[in-house]
């Protein structure tokens, strides 16, 4: 630091008091220009003063530190003024307080807000100036807006002044006798960029021109155009003819090409113009007027036509194989996608949102977990979400592309017009097969698509009579001929079995089939809502169908299951509602322990098709699997009809879980529970944990060795087994079902045989297997149902559990990254100060929010008390002053008044002591 | 004859109802429906000879009263009327009688009147008795005297042993599920504790009221017990109190085979509420007789309630009674440990129920952990017994999250071995393979929780193999689960040297939030506990519900290839032989032909 003396010279050079002052001449000059001497003295005086002031060492306040502290710290307050500030506080009062105080009590008064009026320094000349330039600028401000005589600018349209635009307008008022009819299509179309106006282009570079001249240039402008139409009229008569008279011709040539008008287009234009082409020309001749507006009409609209494409190439086989394998892939690609959860379930980032942490294992109520505990619950965080989901729009949009492309020729969307006839066949294949999405085509693919002839709407009386063997099969065309070809849309059950009730069973599927063609929902408006509900319908009379004493014709079921199955795929939601509502009832019905239906085998055998059952989560199948769980762990086998019901049951668990493989502990429970109900002599102890439920104890179920003769081994019959009055032969069912068990079993074992706990999941089966072989049991049981045991099922099971042991290895599940052990020393930060307060290094922020907050507060509340404190003190001091001068003015009074009476006392002694003296020198 | 033996059970039984209903309430209020009965009852029965010395005021009241009980049985019918009067001319006999014969065989004529076939009969004459006894006893002629003359003594005497031959009489028709005769033997046992007193203090008539007690609790009829637990024991205090006092000795006449008589006992103290448990709550009682004077009586102390119940349970607890255990093992920690001065008397109790093993063990559990925490029980080979509680059916049985809260204080204390708790988890882990989801949304936070305290447990989940195995054996044979399940001693089955591989099998589970939480036991363990309460009370039904609460936003998706057959074999094309159509499980095992 340079010393005291040296920084004064500094300071005083740098104001420029002492020393050559290093400025330009021109500087100088304008300097002393700009200022008078008397100027230059006055402002050398002020830098002198506050220099003066800078190095008073008594106006500047310090504290000393005692030590000082390491990290640069400033204190704040070491340094301060003390009297400039209490001075800057004090005029701030004398300006605000003060002025309140002396007009306190007072009310009114007038504000004087004339300019300049308190500014002494002002000329008198200036202010009046001043006040002229204000006064005219307030008048400006308010006028502008709504002046529109000095209006520069102009308003346009698409760049064009609108003064030139209306033109046409004018012109068409003008002549209003014109009865040309042409004139429009001269005109154009407003957007049609090639027959844009001339005069558009004439009024283009933006001329003043008055209202007049305007007038007259569009007066002269239509009587030209008049004339030249008139001329040119004569001239087009006889040319429109001819080209009317060819028009035919080239209609035809445009339906010549399968083109076909594009999305959203009105469809009645087209067909109008279709149809009445012979009853054009009879109109043309009758009132030309009004032809020729259709004409024109139908021009407009071929010029909005798309071009014809040329028709794609027919596809070869290995190019239809190829697509449709690719079709495939990306199908199997998206549900394994949704098997390992990884795509975005339902409803998930709201149900997030909403339901925040309390339901995050979805247990249902009373389930809470802690936020960091998300990931566990969905498997994936959002954004991985959305972008699958987002894959698979891409994917799905994929499809669509895939899928016109594969089409040949203009490949119709769903919302495709109706004028092609043979519309309904190619939706229906795009919908319902994904063959017919590859080898569709109207002209091509025709042999290949009627040579896999399976589809719904296709297929006109294919589906009973398709099985010439069956009895329906020669029932079907006979029916069909007498079958009526309109159906209403039933939208009740009790509706549908009206209309069917005089139709024969095996006419179902042509019935549905044609309500669906009749009420397809491009048909019309209501279609949609109507189908919605006949998919209702239809499900109602699947259940009406199994239910029945009586089998239905298996292959009509069928086809009204993948009815359903193709509604569902229309009406995802809807269906989706139904079977969900149809399992909360089933549900219930379990709770209830009422008996099993047939059709509730049959609902979850429908479910088991027409949804991926393969998928994490699913909002059908989901509900579906705990209500097939909760039905195998209250239904416990102790009678043939339950042990029936429960292989289904059993068979339906492999059916869902054929491509997931997820683990169903209720499933093999049951198969296991239902070998020991049916083994002929009870195990010694029941194998493995699964709950006994006492079945090891009922008897009735057990083979007996009554049974054992010649038998065939097959499957279990489902005309037989669920239709309670065919059961012929109970021993026979107990055979066939205990060996359906063992066959389950081991697809179970092959199903889980990549589980961890594959040895533990199925130690029961072994024994259980090999208590049926035992010699106690063997006896009982025929020979071929041991030899399966014995020469298929017990190796097979030994193979796989060996080849388990063998590779089984102890978990290894937490390879993870070590969590770093919590530590608790100080972080340390560059940038640390100890002029920032401690609260902001805290690494909460609401708490280092709040800890500011309250510092502030605490800060404003000292500071204002302050500010108190000083005011009042401001405000005693101000008043005693004025009691000071106050009090001073009445001593003043008081002297001056005791003067006086001094005075005159004064007076009157000294004229008393004269005229004593007087009146003594008289005596003397 | 005929039309009242036709008419009697139906009119006495319903005479009956209304006895045993409505007497108590009608008693004070109904004296002007009943008044024609009543002098209808006095013009009947000559006037009382005045031959008696003194007769106390309160005689008449008693008499009314009496009639008032009587007119329930004297009714329509002529006959009976007629049968009536000559009873009452019979009672006047036996209360003026002057010698001992006379009055003794008046008295067993009526008593053998008792045994007649017509119930209708039987009430009158029991009813015509009780009035009878009421007046001897109020005469003082049940009672010896010093100024007695020794033929009044005999006639003391013998009345007194025909008034216990009555109360035998009474004591059959309890049995038989007769109100009336509940009435009637209450009433006596008012009577006598106002008229028989020894001396001028209180006096609780306990003998008859033991007769009473014993035969009703054999009696067949429940509704008649019910009855009487409702109108008298849980209504006054002192009966309650005399009943607690009473049933060990009673209960040591009837054999512990008779399943009637413990079941009656049962009932009754299973619906036994509101205890009293402190002393200030004795201060304002309700009682059956007049109360008494001192203020020490055991009636006003706490711990003399307390004392006769707890042995009154103990007498139950000591006789078999299988079909109640469940019961009686539920409200036993809530009801009556908390009202035993010395709730270690169920030990023995408690500990042979907790061997018997399965639910009954279950619901033990409780009790014994009551009694450890806070009457210092030690159990000894505890764990291990709570370790052969995990067994097959634990999982699906009703009481499995009461279990699950117990056990889950029991392996609370990091300072059990971590052998020990490796072993349930292992087991659990074994039962969760057959278990409901229900049960494995338990376990597996439990696991997690006990992983937590005993973080020696995690090798279970994550064990690497170092040198010491040997590397060709595993090869070739794998690795050996060295768990026992077989083993009792939770301390030696090796479950600290095997895997979780069934927890991690889950994670497969087909409820995908079943699959999801096993998920936590393969992510890093950053959460402190699991609250298990919210894993604890699920079900089927819960879980069903909670799926069905959600609502379908987007469009479901569904299966995109129809296939063409769902109920047959699909013909073979070989067009292509990419991907090979999943196997139709249905037609593995079904055939729908």
């Amino acid at each position: 630091m340079p010393s005291q003396l040296k920084r004064l010279r500094e300071s005083l050079k740098n104001a420029g008091v002492i020393g050559q002052p290093q400025k330009s001449k021109k500087a100088k000059k304008r300097a002393r220009q700009n200022k008078s001497g008397n100027d230059a003295r006055l402002s050398r005086e002020a830098a002198l003063e506050s220099i003066r002031e800078e190095f008073n060492p008594f106006e500047i306040k310090k504290t000393k530190e005692k030590f000082s502290v390491a990290g640069g710290r400033k204190v704040k307050g070491a340094v301060g003024k003390p009297s400039v500030s209490k001075q800057i506080g004090e005029e701030n009062r004398r300006k605000t307080l003060l002025v309140e105080m002396q007009q306190r009590n007072k009310v009114g008064g007038i504000i004087d807000r004339r300019f300049g009026e308190n500014d002494p320094t002002m000329n008198p000349e200036d202010k009046m100036l001043e006040r002229f330039t204000r006064e005219q600028q307030r008048k400006s401000y308010k006028g502008d807006i709504f002046n529109l005589e000095d209006d520069d600018e102009v308003l346009t349209h698409y760049g064009q002044s609108l003064g030139s635009l209306p033109n046409d307008d004018f012109r068409e008022d003008m002549d209003g006798s014109d009865d040309d009819l042409l004139r429009p299509v001269k005109r154009g179309h407003p957007l049609d960029g090639e027959l844009q106006s001339d005069e558009g282009e004439e009024g283009g570079p933006p001329k003043k021109k008055s209202k007049a001249e305007v007038m007259k240039e569009v007066i002269l402008k239509s009587k030209y155009h008049k004339y030249e139409r008139q001329k040119e009229k004569e001239a087009d008569e006889d040319l429109r003819d001819e080209l009317d008279a060819e028009l035919g011709d080239i209609r035809a040539l445009l339906a010549g090409i399968p083109a076909r008008p594009p999305p959203g287009k009105p469809v009645v234009a087209d067909a109008s113009a279709d149809g009445s082409l012979h009853a054009d020309r009879v109109a043309q001749i009758n009132s030309g007027l009004n032809v020729d507006s259709k004409y024109d009409a139908s021009v407009r609209e071929m010029t909005y036509d798309k071009r014809s494409k040329p028709a794609d190439r027919t596809k070869s086989a290995e190019e239809l194989a190829e697509g449709r394998a690719k079709q495939l892939q990306k199908l199997e690609k998206s549900r394994q996608k949704r098997m390992r959860g990884e795509e975005s379930s339902d409803e998930e980032p709201e149900e997030e949102e909403e339901a925040g942490s309390d339901d995050e294992f979805g247990l249902g109520k009373g389930i809470k977990l802690a936020a960091d505990e998300k990931e566990f619950v969905h498997g994936d965080s959002d954004s991985e979400e959305e972008e699958s989901e987002s894959e698979e729009e891409s994917d799905e949009e994929g499809d669509n592309g895939a899928e016109e492309a594969d089409a040949s020729g203009p490949r119709p969307s769903r919302r495709r017009d109706l004028d092609n006839d043979d519309a309904y066949s190619d939706d229906y294949q795009s919908d319902d097969d994904p063959d017919a999405i590859a080898s569709d085509g109207e002209a091509s693919g025709s042999e290949e698509s009627e040579s896999e002839e399976d589809d719904l709407m296709e297929s006109e009386n294919e589906a009973p009579a398709s099985k010439p063997t069956d009895s329906g099969g020669k029932a079907g065309p006979k029916g069909d001929s007498a079958l009526p070809f309109t159906f209403p849309c039933p939208q009740t059950h009790q509706e549908f079995l009206k209309v069917t009730a005089k139709h024969k069973v095996e006419d179902l599927p042509t019935i549905v089939k044609r309500i669906r063609v009749l009420h397809h929902p491009s048909l019309a408006a209501g279609n949609k809502e109507k189908l919605s509900h006949f998919m209702l319908v239809v499900f109602d009379h699947i259940i009406y169908l199994a239910d029945l004493p009586t089998i239905p014709p298996m292959d009509v079921l069928e086809i009204l299951l993948r009815h359903l199955h193709s509604l569902s795929k229309e009406f995802p939601q809807a269906s989706a509602t139904r079977f969900r509502e149809y399992l909360q009832k089933f549900f219930d019905r379990i709770g209830q322990q009422k008996k099993t239906k047939r059709s509730d085998l049959v609902i979850l055998t429908a479910l088991s098709i027409i949804y991926p059952t393969s998928d994490h989560f699913h909002i059908v199948v989901t509900p579906a699997m705990l209500v097939v769980a909760r039905w195998l762990s209250s239904n416990a086998p102790t009678d043939i009809e339950k042990l029936v019901h429960g292989c289904y049951m059993v068979t339906l668990c492999l059916q869902y879980q054929r491509l997931s493989k997820r683990v169903i502990p209720e499933a093999l429970n049951y198969v296991y529970q239902s070998l020991v109900a049916l083994s002929p002599v009870p195990p010694t102890k029941v194998p493995g944990s699964f709950p006994a439920h006492g079945v090891e104890s009922i008897s009735k179920l057990r083979i007996s060795s009554s049974s054992k003769d010649k038998l065939e081994l097959g499957k279990l019959k489902f005309r037989e087994a669920l239709y309670p009055d065919s059961i012929s032969n109970v021993a026979t069912m107990q055979i066939t079902l205990a060996y359906a068990f063992t066959q389950q079993l081991l697809a179970f074992a092959k199903l889980y045989s990549s589980k961890t706990a594959f040895l533990e999941l199925t130690k029961p089966a072994a024994s259980m297997l090999s208590h049926y072989t035992s010699p106690t049991c063997i006896k009982s049981l025929p020979k071929a149902f041991t030899a399966y045991i014995n020469d298929t099922a017990l190796p097979e099971l030994e193979r796989l559990r060996s080849h388990a042991q063998k590779f089984r290895r102890p978990l290894e599940l937490h390879h993870h990254r070590p969590l770093p052990i919590p530590s608790n020393y100080p972080k340390f930060d560059e940038e640390y100060s100890l002029d920032r307060h401690k609260g902001s290094y805290d690494d909460d922020r609401d708490r280092k929010e709040l800890s500011k907050l309250k510092a502030e507060h605490k800060k404003e509340r000292k500071g204002a008390m302050r500010e108190l404190r000083k005011d009042s003190q401001f405000i005693a001091r101000e008043k005693l002053k004025e009691r000071k001068v106050a009090d001073q003015e009445y001593h003043d009074k008081m002297k001056r008044i005791v003067n006086m009476i001094q005075n005159e006392e004064g007076a009157a002694s000294n004229a008393y002591e004269k005229e004593r003296a007087g009146r003594k020198k008289p005596r003397k | 004859m005929a039309i009242p033996s036709s008419n009697g059970p139906l009119s006495g039984s319903k005479k009956r109802k209304r006895v045993a209903a409505d007497e108590s309430t009608r008693k004070p209020k109904s004296k002007p429906k009943d008044l024609p009965v009543i002098t209808k009852a006095v013009i009947l029965r000559p006037a009382p000879k005045s031959k008696k010395p003194v007769e106390p005021t309160s005689d008449e009241n008693d008499e009314e009263e009496d009639e008032d009980m009587a007119s329930g049985s004297e009714d329509d019918e002529d006959d009976l009327a007629s049968r009536q009067a000559e009873m009452l001319q019979l009672e006047e006999d036996i209360i003026s009688a002057k010698t001992a014969t006379a009055r003794t065989k008046g008295l067993n004529s009526l008593l053998e009147q008792l045994e007649d076939e017509s119930e209708e009969i039987a009430i009158m004459t029991a009813v015509g008795l009780c009035r009878t006894f009421c007046r001897l006893m109020s005469r003082g002629q049940l009672v010896r005297h010093k100024d007695h003359s020794p033929e009044q003594l005999k006639m003391v005497k013998e009345a007194k042993e025909t008034y216990i031959n009555y109360l035998n009489g009474l004591g059959r028709m309890l049995e038989g599920g007769e109100g009336t005769s509940l009435k009637l033997s209450m009433r006596l046992l008012k009577e006598e504790s106002i008229h028989m007193k020894p001396s001028d203090d209180y006096y609780f008539p306990f003998l008859t009221y033991g007769v009473i007690i014993k035969h009703l609790l054999l009696s067949d009829s429940s509704d008649l017990v019910t009855v009487f637990a409702a109108e008298y024991i849980y209504e006054f205090s002192d009966l309650r109190l005399e009943f607690f006092k009473a049933i060990p000795t009673v209960s040591k006449e009837i054999p512990p085979s008779n399943i009637r008589y413990s079941e009656n006992l049962f009932n009754i103290l299973y619906n036994l509420k509101d205890l009293p448990s402190t002393s200030e709550e004795l201060t304002d009682l309700n009682l059956y007789l007049p109360a008494p004077t001192k203020k020490k009586h055991p009636l006003f102390q706490i711990a003399a309630h307390q004392r006769y119940f707890q042995e009154t349970w103990l007498t139950l607890l000591s006789r078999p009674l299988p079909s109640k255990q469940r019961d009686i093992l539920t409200i036993l920690p809530k009801r009556i440990i908390p009202y035993f001065p010395n709730p270690r008397l169920l030990m023995d109790y408690l500990t042979d129920t907790y061997n018997t093993g399965g639910v009954i063990a279950l619901l033990a559990l409780q009790g014994l952990f009551n009694l450890m925490m806070s009457h210092n029980l030690d159990y000894p080979n505890f764990f291990p017994k709570l370790y052969a509680l995990l067994d097959r059916d634990l999982m699906h049985v009703k009481y499995r999250s009461r279990f699950f809260r117990l056990l889950e204080l029991f392996l609370n204390s990091s300072h059990l071995p971590a052998v020990l708790v490796a072993s349930f988890i292992k087991r659990m882990a074994r039962l969760c393979l057959a278990a409901p989801p229900s049960a494995i949304v338990t376990v597996i936070p439990f696991t997690y929780n006990l992983m937590r305290l005993h973080p020696t447990c995690t090798f279970m989940l994550h064990r690497v193999l170092g040198k010491e195995v040997d590397g060709k054996a595993l090869r070739t044979e794998g690795y050996v689960d060295p768990f026992d399940e077989e083993e009792v001693d939770p301390l030696k089955t090796g479950a600290l040297e095997s895997s979780l591989w069934e927890l991690e099998t889950l994670q497969s589970h087909y409820h995908p939030n079943v699959a999801t939480l096993a998920k936590i036991l393969s992510e890093q363990f950053t959460k402190q506990q699991y609250n298990m309460e919210d894993f604890l009370d699920h079900s089927y039904t819960s879980m069903l519900e909670a799926e069905m609460v959600k609502k379908i936003t987007k469009d479901p998706v569904v299966e995109y290839i129809v296939p063409k057959k769902i109920f047959g074999e699909e013909e073979k094309k070989d067009d292509d032989g990419i991907l090979p159509p999943a196997q139709n499980m249905l037609l593995e095992f079904w055939d729908f032909e």
